[in-house]
């Protein structure tokens, strides 16, 4: 009588382990980088569209983080981005003063970061991506920040580029 | 001296290396150099005129693949799906397709100088006959000399004409020969080019003044050229027409500059007129002939007509000799007839009339074989042997009859 009360909760046992382990499948080791950065020109409404690396949004957001919201004026040239390898999507623009290291979500990009490396707004910035790390190069003064999703890094001496 | 140029040498190589060094340029900075340095290298090998500018972008090539080598990954990445050495083998190939295209246009280019050259003196050649001719014609216009020395004199003048027909036909056959060889991207390119002609080495120009030239002497013929000048100026025309439709689109698209089509249609007009006057001379001049030979064919003015009037005339010449007692005088219709058609279609005349196809080889030997039949009709019939035969006949009775009655 006792073994019959256990079958049940036997099954159930093993149907949430099963069910468990479905949920659980995950691949590990995943490179998200992106070897170069994209440039990327604002159409009339602000979008911009990566169609090679597959993302499009607005840098509306962006405008308002740097400029404020009373800035309409200020106008987006071009934006720079890159994608580190656990996939973090580093962001910034001339005339910004920081690098948004931005998650990726569903449908949405949420902040992780919003690493400030400059006093003065940056001129001519670039993105690089060096030993799976991204770098701010500010081709303008030659200085190139290293930078990861918590911030900045110490910065390495050489550049390979 | 020599010490002071040598540090300063080195000083300036360490503040570049070291100016190298410092200079920090962003990734996508030596995509947007490499792009930018491929696609000029990629626009100067289209446009390249000459094979030494191909040579010199083919180092060129070299200096940028040794230029951005160390990028190879990078670009790699960036040039997706193309890779660096696909870009480089690409501007390569390019080099070498422009080269090989250019070295065919250097020797249809030379070709054509020489054409050029031929063409120059074939118009210098014709140029001293016409002025030849036209003075023998004046000659012969204002003769008040003898019978023989004007007879001498048009013969001197048909000389003449014949020559400078002769010429002409060299003219459009070497043209023909010179650009019926060229390849098609050949044209192509001779099409696109900036092609420098002097005035007067045009051949338009050359080949307008021809076919001008030839209409006047048509034109303003006095009665001085015979059936055989007038069929040999209409192969002329034929073989220009034949020439022009094949390669007249070409040439005008090469040497007409902004006027391609405006030098196509007076070339087209020109040569409509040529035609026009050269078929009504050489038709009325075989009508004037055989009517001076008392053969009356009817009216015919081309090809078909020509062939019908013959075919119709010895149809009925060879019914009538079917009909009626053959006389020696039906058979002296057909040996007038008969010389004519060996005698001038197909000995003094045959070369221009099949060049020209004034008779097509099928319609001289259908009217060979009417002519065949012809002969059999009118041939005059020898009554001797039907004579002998009765006599025989009346002979064998009456001995017969002879015999009987002694029995």
């Amino acid at each position: 009588m006792k073994s019959k009360s256990f079958i049940p909760i036997l099954l159930l046992a093993s149907f949430v382990v099963a069910a468990t382990a479905c949920n659980k499948f995950v691949v590990e080791n995943v490179n998200y980088s992106q070897q170069i950065e994209s440039v990327l020109v604002p159409d009339e409404n602000g979008d911009v569209h990566d169609i090679r690396h597959g993302i499009t949004f607005n840098i509306e957001p962006f405008r308002t983080q740097e400029f404020g919201e009373e800035d309409k004026t200020t106008q987006i040239q071009e934006v720079r981005l890159i994608r580190n390898a656990e996939g973090y999507y580093f962001i910034t623009a001339s005339q910004f003063k920081n690098v948004y290291v931005m998650e990726p979500g569903k449908s949405e990009l949420k902040l992780k970061n919003k690493i400030k490396v400059s006093e003065e707004r940056l001129a001519a910035p670039a993105l690089n991506l060096r030993d799976a790390t991204v770098q701010l190069v500010k081709t303008d003064t030659n200085e190139i920040l290293t930078l990861n999703e918590n911030g900045l890094q110490e910065n390495k001496e050489e550049d390979q580029s | 001296m020599k010490r002071l140029l040598t540090s300063t040498f080195i000083l300036f190589v360490l503040a570049l290396v070291s100016g190298t060094a410092v200079a920090q340029t962003s990734d996508y900075q030596v995509k947007q150099q490499f792009e930018r340095s491929y696609d000029e290298l990629k626009v100067s090998i289209a446009g390249a005129l000459s094979v030494d500018e191909v040579d010199s972008l083919v180092s060129q090539i070299s200096n940028l693949k040794l230029e951005f080598e160390n990028h190879e990954e990078l670009l790699d990445h960036a040039l997706y799906p193309e890779t660096f050495s696909s870009s480089i083998k690409e501007l390569q190939q390019e080099a070498r397709n422009t080269e090989h295209k250019l070295l065919i246009i250097e020797g249809q280019d030379e070709k054509l100088t020489k054409l050029s050259d031929e063409l120059a003196s074939y118009r210098s050649e014709i140029a001293h006959l016409n002025s030849r001719t036209e003075s023998l014609r004046a000659m012969i216009t204002d003769s008040e000399k003898s019978e023989r020395e004007l007879s001498d004199l048009v013969q001197r003048y048909r000389n003449s004409m014949e020559q400078r027909d002769e010429f002409v036909l060299n003219m459009i056959d070497s043209l023909f020969v010179t650009y019926r060889d060229m390849e098609g991207s050949t044209f192509t390119e001779l099409k696109e080019g900036d092609r420098s002609i002097k005035a007067g080495d045009n051949p338009l120009e050359v080949i307008l003044a021809v076919i001008e030239e030839n209409i006047q002497i048509l034109k303003t013929d006095d009665g001085t050229l015979q059936t055989e000048d007038f069929l040999r100026m209409y192969v002329v025309q034929s073989r220009f027409n034949e020439v022009w439709s094949q390669i007249g689109d070409d040439l005008a698209a090469i040497y007409g500059g902004n006027n391609t089509l405006q030098w196509k249609a007076n070339v087209e007009d020109k040569l409509g007129d040529w035609k026009a006057s050269a078929s009504k001379n050489m038709w009325a001049s075989i009508d004037e002939y055989l009517e001076q030979n008392n053969v009356n064919l009817g009216a015919f003015d081309n090809n078909e007509s020509f062939y019908e009037a013959i075919d119709s005339f010895i149809s009925k010449a060879t019914d009538a000799s079917r009909d009626k007692v053959v006389t020696n005088e039906n058979y002296a219709d057909f040996q007038r007839f008969y010389d004519f058609w060996n005698t001038k279609i197909k000995s003094d005349w045959g070369k221009f009339v099949q060049e020209g196809e004034v008779l097509t080889m099928a319609q001289i030997s259908s009217i060979d074989t009417e002519m065949m039949t012809w002969r059999d009709e009118a041939k005059p019939r020898s009554f001797m042997i039907p004579i002998l035969f009765g006599l025989s006949l009346i002979t064998i009775v009456g001995l017969i009859i002879v015999l009987a009655r002694k029995n």
